[in-house]
């Protein structure tokens, strides 16, 4: 009896091992792993699926950051600085020693493959003077070597990332051209034919201009309408495209009034060389600029690297002349708020009346010009930049002319004051257009990170 | 355009596509520097939901690149 249930008994302990060992949860011995990587910002996430499978219990997430890898502008992490690219034999995994253009000591910063180096162990700053730096060889070949270094004792900037918001403007004609030498409306920046004998500028676009002097200028501006002339060189501008319903492509030399309006962006691209390009020189004075406009405004840049004058604005027209803001700004974000004068359809939606025109900034960008034109007797205009406000009931009672505008001009302090028309017209539209200051100052340090 | 900084306020998403849709989880690294080592983030409590999960990376500001390895036990 007693063995009986023994038996049964030990019976049921084989079973229950048999079972829990039937049961028992297969645990991989080497663990799955999946991964990826790819570049990220604000605008594109990063973005990855992985598979979870019954079987495992633990897992883990290890994500490692860095900076992005450089690319053929100076978007690739290391602005501030010019970078050559270079790519061996599909077997050359050996040593190499690859000259740059003469470099400052201390400056070169070497990728090979996407993978940053590190200085006296992976390369050597062989001879700055000669431009020559020697990479250790690696055990993958072909090598795809990124050199990025500051050269001679300029700064190097990209425009778009450096030097924004700089604006001149010029009256237009009938015809859509300029009807008069571009002129800078107020300080910060003003136009000088002689020492600054540029080409007409579009509003928003940024550019650095030679000079006849030696002073340089310090704003950018391509050779848009050939009726001014102008000396900026073809060396710089490649293309400038105007992305929309009708768009255009500029190259340097053609006359403003070949565009077609419409609701447009505009991308202005320079070339990216670093080589045989001259090296300009903003003088705060020389540009009137003061305050905090001076002190980001001193800078020796070098358009050398790709420079991109004005990366994009959107322009909106009202039957005449675009109705675009300024550049975003790199210390503050500036925009213009349009609302109601036209629809999205750039139907005329009537007077100013009850519509407010709202200018923001995050700082202060210098004189702040907002000009007016409108042909219902109502409305106003409200400025709000930075705390201060201003709003202009009825500004005019009439209409005015397409080439001259009745205008106001609000400094920074509130000073304001009116301009009296030049003419009228029959056409209405309205102009709204501002300017300030946002040189950004670039540093001698070649990784700002 | 995005300005040549380092991201910042990176936030770690992990959602799982085929049984709820939603996010599961949130975590956030703080990046204060433009070189990192491996940020390890348990995702042990998503393994009782098998099928394929989606790892979602944001950042506030800045470009970087983001090297990300899903390691199972």
């Amino acid at each position: 009896m007693h063995d009986g249930i023994n038996q049964v008994g030990k019976s049921l302990g084989k079973t229950k091992r048999n079972s829990e060992a039937a049961l028992r949860r297969y645990v991989p011995i080497i663990p799955k792993i999946e991964r990826t990587r790819d570049i990220f910002d604000d605008v594109i996430p990063f973005e990855m699926s992985f598979e979870v499978t019954e079987g495992h219990s633990e897992g883990t997430l290890d994500l490692h950051f860095n900076k992005p890898p450089p690319v053929r502008s100076c978007r690739g992490g290391r602005f501030g600085m010019c970078c050559d690219e270079f790519t061996t034999d599909i077997a050359d995994s050996g040593p190499q020693l690859l000259q740059i253009s003469p470099y400052i000591s201390g400056s070169v910063t070497v990728f090979r493959n996407d993978v940053e180096l590190t200085v006296n162990v992976n390369f050597v700053e062989y001879d700055h003077s000669l431009g020559l730096v020697y990479i250790a060889g690696t055990s993958t070949s072909p090598q795809h070597i990124t050199i990025c270094y500051v050269r001679d004792t300029y700064l190097y900037a990209c425009a778009d990332e450096q030097v924004q918001g700089v604006i001149v403007d010029a009256p237009i004609s009938s015809d859509g051209g300029f009807s008069a030498e571009p002129r800078a409306q107020n300080p910060p920046f003003f136009y000088s034919p002689t020492q600054y004998p540029i080409a007409s500028n579009i509003f928003g676009l940024v550019n650095i201009e030679t000079s006849t002097t030696g002073v340089n200028a310090g704003y950018i501006s391509a050779e848009f309408d050939s009726r001014y002339g102008g000396s900026f060189g073809t060396s710089f501008v490649q293309e400038i495209q105007f992305y929309g319903d009708q768009p255009n492509i500029f190259n340097p030399g053609n006359s403003w009034e070949t565009l077609n309006w419409g609701e447009f962006e505009a991308k202005i691209t320079v070339n990216n060389h670093c080589d045989n390009l001259p090296n300009y020189t903003i003088d705060p004075s020389a540009l009137g600029l003061t305050g905090a406009a001076q002190e980001i405004a001193t800078a020796t840049i070098h358009i050398g690297d790709i420079a991109i004058g004005l990366s994009s604005f959107k322009g909106d027209r009202d039957g005449f002349f675009p109705l675009f803001g300024p550049p975003k700004d790199p210390r503050g974000q500036i925009e213009f708020f349009n609302s109601g004068f036209r629809d999205k359809d750039l139907n005329y939606l009537g007077s100013l009346h009850s519509t407010d025109v709202k200018f923001e900034t995050a700082f202060n960008p210098g004189p702040i010009e907002i000009t007016v034109v409108v042909n219902q007797p109502e409305g106003y205009i409200k400025v709000d930049a930075g705390g201060f406000e201003y709003k202009f009931d009825n500004p005019y009672f009439g209409s005015f002319g397409r080439n001259f505008a009745q205008g106001f001009y609000i400094d920074w302090d509130g000073y304001t004051k009116f301009n009296d028309p030049y003419g009228f017209g029959i056409n209405p539209f309205f102009f709204l257009s501002a300017y300030g200051a946002s040189l950004k100052t670039c540093t001698f340090v070649p990784d700002v990170f | 355009m995005a300005a040549a900084s380092f991201p910042t306020d990176v936030k770690v998403f992990i959602d799982d596509q085929d049984i709820t849709k939603a996010v599961f989880g949130t975590d956030t690294v703080t990046l204060t520097d433009a070189e990192h080592e491996w940020t390890k983030i348990d995702i042990s409590k998503y393994l009782k939901y098998p099928g394929t999960h989606k790892l979602k990376i944001t950042a506030g500001s800045g470009v970087g690149r983001v090297d990300a390895r899903v390691k199972l036990f």
